[in-house]
């Protein structure tokens, strides 16, 4: 059976867009352009995954509160933000949604379908009974890559898909320095210097929640980034 | 020239009051001392009418000449010795007159009971009569020619020895009477001491003195005569003359008045010359002031000299009493020695128009500065000095604190743009209602609106890219689906292009908010410790290696370097300067990076060879949008790699600046680092 993914966002050009360009892949689109209408269309059935514009017309906040209805009724629908501005990103992020990622919308499609299927496989680990041992143990870290799950001393540690393959590609090979091209491409994303600085500040912060002696992660000047062993 | 010297010319003018006032003080000081003069003169020439009956035996003893006597105020011991006169024989008639070497002094006192006579005579060798009684031999002798109302007689004196000597009478009328006197050696020659009872009735008096040389051939004689008659009797004059009670009863309260016969002897005298009349002592700070006003601000040109004392003086010298005597009135002005007392000697002759033989000398003692007496003058003076002063400060505050108010205004306005043309805080806004005030608020109102326009035009970029995402992304999400039709070869080709374009634009947009970002980063982001040389060393490792194209020189200290700061900016900002530096070396050409210890923080230096900084940007480098490349890159440039440098050093409290080098070879950047709040 196709999933089925909804996508909120009031430019009609790109919502239209989008909605062609992931049906290439598949998928069963459907476009709001609204949240009320979103919500209205919510209530007769929650779809498998949700990509939300931030910036929803006349509501600033719109995105957000979506985002919140849609947690509140369920803990492991996948969504994904979207927006325009990359300064956005920390915000977001400092909103703790609850949201599974947080993207800009320059993104190329290969890469959002990455994704995309990214969590539609763990959907399948977490609803598998027995799941598969595919554990990596580095330390206190414990990563768990089918279900996406990441642990430091037991604790789970809340991260987005992007922050999670960057992680995954640091701690997989303890010591060895990646630098920024290849963090850029293990977490399918383009971006300039400043924003995977961004991006690992915002993975130590998480990890700093739970533990203010974090340091596994060590930049590397003029190279790069690895997971102290 | 500044306000304040043009305001203190100005002011210059002012002066002019008080040196109008200073005029007018010295014409009223003039005008006061006039009318003392015609008041006293007035004074003087009533007293000298009411003595007219004087005139007669003045005139005569003026024309004819004659002797002062003057009156014996303690008791005259024939001694031969002057102690007891007071002053002295040398103040009395010399003989012959005029002469600086006197032969003959003559002074001549009574009392109630006799005159007395001081002869001193200058001889050089005495010779005395030794000749047996009964005769005479040549000797220095004095003759003496008494007349009296019987006729005049004449006496010799002569002595064998000093001591006791009798005038010994010659031919002549009148009676016998006993002349008996003190003969004294002196140092010069002999004096003479000789009593002359009041019996005798004389009326006039001569003396002549002969001096004789050793052996008798010659003598000389000198009296108070003539050549031919030598001991020719003068008539008497002094205060037996006038009543002395006359005088006391004209003379005015204030003053002394001198009645004065030829030549100036004193015939009587009356009043005193002090208590002066004077003010109050304690207003105007008293003597001190007055001493000092008096000698700068009025004519000081009188002359100083002793005050006449009224028990010594027998002769009136001045030219006022020359002037008396000559016929006409005559005014003097005299200083005191304590200088803060004049006296003035007012002369009227006893018969006007006529040179005459005696006048009246009225002296009055005053106040230097006669202004001083007028109370009411001088407190109007205190009070207009002190109305003027109190005009002429509160004219200088209130001028001082105008020009202080504009100079800070100058200085506000010069310190609301610093040097790179930025508008520096918030200016100074006076509160004060006046034009002064308009001026402040509507320059603090015209920089308020520039400072905000010119926040829009800075924020332009940012909002611009911001506005320009959504139709980059449907733009972007277009051609994507695009590329999953099938498409014609030409049209894949246009496809191409298109991507290639907006994927350019996109790169723009990027950098365009990438200054943005980094404001945010850097107002959010914490400072930590770390190693300052490790952190540029480690990425110059970095840069060495992915260009090979040109020549690194590293010049790092391999100690390290404590620094507080943010890393990750730092890093960003060596990012982009290496980046600047890399596009404008040319291929081959050296590129040298160094830190050094600066002041109270570090300096980072990055030199590249290539082509000088562009003259008309040198303000400019380091501001945002600015942009030094040339056409054909093809990254894009928005000139805010350097903006960004400028970002990081002003949030590590430093500075950067762009030079050429001395020899021309290139281009430094110095980028001076202190490091954040707390210690580098």
């Amino acid at each position: 059976m196709a999933r089925k993914i909804a996508i909120v966002e009031d430019e009609e050009a790109i919502r239209e867009n989008y909605v062609d360009a992931l049906g290439r892949y598949g998928y069963e689109l459907s476009g709001y352009a609204s949240r009320p209408e979103a919500l209205k269309a919510f209530e007769r059935g929650l779809p498998d995954l949700v990509i939300i514009d931030v910036g929803l017309g006349d509501e600033p906040e719109g995105g957000f509160e979506l985002c919140r209805d849609l947690r509140s009724r369920s803990e492991t629908l996948p969504l994904i933000f979207l927006t325009a501005r990359d300064s956005d990103l920390d915000t977001i992020s400092g909103l703790r949604l609850g949201a599974d990622d947080y993207l800009t919308k320059d993104i190329s499609l290969p890469h959002l379908q990455a994704r995309i299927a990214t969590l539609f496989r763990r959907l399948e680990a977490l609803r598998e009974k027995a799941p598969k041992d595919t554990r990596l143990e580095r330390g206190h870290l414990q990563i768990q890559p089918e279900q996406m799950h990441v642990t430091w001393r037991g604790h789970s540690v809340p991260l987005t898909v992007t922050e999670f393959w960057m992680v995954h590609a640091l701690a997989r090979y303890p010591g060895h320095v990646k630098n920024r091209d290849q963090l850029m491409d293990e977490a399918k994303v383009v971006v300039d210097g400043p924003t995977i600085t961004s991006h690992i500040k915002r993975i130590r912060k998480k990890f700093q929640a739970l533990d203010s002696e974090f340091d596994r992660i060590e930049t590397v000047y003029g190279m790069g980034y690895r997971w102290k062993p | 020239m500044s306000l304040r010297k043009k305001l203190l010319l100005i002011s210059l003018i002012v002066l002019v009051l008080p040196w109008s006032a200073w005029q007018y003080l010295r014409e009223m000081e003039r005008f006061l001392r006039h009318s003392e003069e015609r008041a006293a003169l007035a004074t003087a020439q009533s007293i000298a009418r009411s003595f007219a009956d004087l005139s007669p035996r003045l005139r005569e003893a003026a024309e004819r000449g004659a002797l002062y006597v003057r009156r014996a105020h303690s008791p005259v011991y024939v001694d031969g010795y002057d102690d007891e006169w007071s002053p002295g024989v040398d103040q009395g008639q010399s003989f012959p007159s005029g002469s600086d070497r006197p032969v003959l002094r003559v002074a001549l006192a009574e009392d109630d009971s006799a005159l007395y006579a001081f002869i001193r005579v200058r001889d050089a060798r005495i010779v005395y009569d030794k000749a047996p009684p009964g005769q005479t031999q040549p000797s220095d002798h004095l003759r003496l020619a008494v007349k009296t109302a019987d006729g005049t007689r004449q006496y010799r004196l002569a002595t064998a020895a000093p001591g006791w000597v009798e005038a010994a009478p010659l031919l002549g009328a009148g009676p016998h009477a006993r002349i008996r006197g003190d003969w004294q050696e002196t140092a010069g020659g002999y004096q003479v001491e000789l009593r002359i009872p009041k019996e005798v009735g004389a009326t006039a008096l001569g003396f002549a003195a002969t001096d004789v040389s050793e052996g008798g051939s010659e003598n000389r004689t000198t009296g108070t005569g003539s050549a031919d008659e030598p001991a020719r009797p003068l008539p008497l004059i002094g205060p037996r003359d006038v009543s002395a009670r006359r005088l006391a009863e004209l003379a005015p309260d204030n003053g002394r008045v001198w009645l004065v016969g030829p030549g100036g002897w004193v015939l009587a005298h009356a009043g005193g010359l002090y208590p002066a009349r004077s003010g109050e002592e304690g207003w105007f700070l008293g003597r001190w002031f007055r001493t000092l006003v008096y000698r700068h601000l009025l004519d000081a040109s009188l002359s100083s000299g002793p005050v006449r004392d009224a028990d010594d003086t027998l002769r009136l010298t001045g030219s006022e009493v020359t002037g008396a005597l000559a016929g006409h009135t005559a005014t003097r002005w005299q200083t005191a020695p304590d200088e803060a007392t004049v006296i003035l000697s007012a002369a009227a002759p006893i018969t006007p128009g006529t040179p005459s033989d005696g006048a009246v000398v009225v002296e009055e003692a005053s106040d230097a500065l006669l202004l001083r007496t007028n109370q009411a003058m001088m407190r109007l003076l205190g009070q207009t000095t002190l109305a003027f002063g109190v005009a002429l400060a509160a004219l200088f505050v209130f001028a001082s604190v105008l020009s202080t108010r504009i100079r800070r205004l100058r200085d506000a306005a010069e310190a609301a743009v610093t040097e790179e043309g930025e508008l520096a805080g918030a200016f100074p806004q006076s509160t004060a209602a006046d034009e002064l005030g308009d001026l402040s608020r509507s320059f603090a109102q015209t920089l308020g609106a520039l400072r905000d326009y010119t926040e829009y035009l800075k924020s332009l970029a940012s909002k611009l890219s911001h506005e320009l995402r959504t139709p980059l992304a449907v733009v972007g999400s277009s051609l994507e689906n695009l590329q999953q039709e099938p498409l014609s070869e030409n049209a894949r080709k246009y496809l191409d292009r298109a991507r290639s374009g907006t994927s350019r634009l996109s790169r723009i947009l990027q950098a365009m908010s990438e200054a943005r970002r980094l404001e945010q980063t850097l107002r959010t982001e914490e400072s930590e410790r770390f190693d300052l040389a490790g952190l540029i060393r480690a990425c110059m490792a970095g840069y060495r290696d992915i260009d090979p194209a040109h020549d690194y020189t590293v010049d790092i200290p391999e100690s390290e370097r404590p620094f507080v700061g943010v890393p990750d900016v730092i890093a960003q900002m060596l990012d982009k300067l290496v980046d600047n530096a890399r596009d404008f070396t040319p291929a081959g050409g050296w590129i040298r990076v160094a830190v050094v210890d600066a002041g109270d923080g570090a300096e980072l230096r990055v030199a590249n060879q290539g082509p000088a900084l562009p003259t008309r940007m040198q303000g400019r480098l380091f501001d945002s949008m600015v942009s030094l490349r040339n056409a054909q890159d093809e990254t894009p440039h928005l000139g805010l790699g350097l903006y960004i440098v400028r970002l990081v050093a002003e949030l590590h409290r430093g500075s950067v600046q762009a030079e050429d080098l001395p020899d021309g070879e290139g281009v430094l950047f110095r980028v001076f680092l202190r490091g954040t709040e707390g210690e580098s």
